[in-house]
């Protein structure tokens, strides 16, 4: 799963930890989420998605979408 | 929940191992359990006591590191590393249980290679009911 959180946060201008609080994950989930190391549950992409006011498909892109 | 109630139950507990670590080593030393296993188990019971009330308090007595306890308790990547850690463990156990059979039996140690299968197939079987009971739940 492709995500845009290091973009969109960017975009934003805020820093992981700020993110990783205000969604209420760790630093480090963020920095796997990113690198795509890891792939957020349902609950966390819609938080995600509510922090950046956005839905989720617009954060979340499935590999297959990209091509 | 709150994780304040929660994180207050868990300093209770440990005021209950620490107490019970106490009241063990007591009766140790008073002589009706000679037995040196009874004065250690009650130290180590006392010590993770002491050790654990340290860090809850520690814990709630600062909003922000009760905070970021929190999140690392409740953190998803967190569980699902520990649930992955905790699975492979599982796998890696069963296999060299399985290998340790075949050699204690090669050796001729049959009570030992007999001992580990029982584990090995109580662990197996423990796994099926609980993938039944899973499976049944959801």
């Amino acid at each position: 799963m492709y995500n845009c959180i290091k973009e969109r946060r960017k975009e934003r201008g805020i820093t992981q930890d700020e993110l990783a609080n205000a969604v209420g994950v760790t630093r480090q989930t963020i920095i796997s989420l990113e690198s795509g190391k890891y792939n957020a549950s349902l609950q966390l992409a819609f938080r995600i998605a509510g922090f950046f006011q956005c839905t989720i498909e617009d954060v979340f892109i499935p590999e297959e979408d990209r091509l | 929940m709150n994780f304040k109630k929660k994180m207050n139950i868990r300093l209770f507990v440990a005021i209950g191992y620490l107490v019970l670590g106490v009241g063990i080593v007591a009766v140790a030393a008073w002589g009706r359990a000679q037995q040196p296993f009874f004065s250690s188990f009650g130290l180590a019971l006392a010590v993770i006591g002491i050790v654990r009330i340290r860090q809850y308090v520690r814990i709630v007595k600062n909003e922000e590191t009760l905070r970021a306890q929190e999140i690392r308790e409740s953190d998803e990547r967190n569980r699902y590393l520990a649930t992955k850690a905790k699975s492979i463990a599982y796998y890696v156990f069963v296999v060299l249980a399985g290998l340790a059979v075949i050699v204690l039996q090669i050796l001729g140690l049959v009570e030992y290679a007999m001992m580990l299968s029982w584990c090995v197939c109580a662990l197996l079987a423990l796994y099926v009911v609980v993938y039944w009971i899973l499976r049944k739940r959801s």
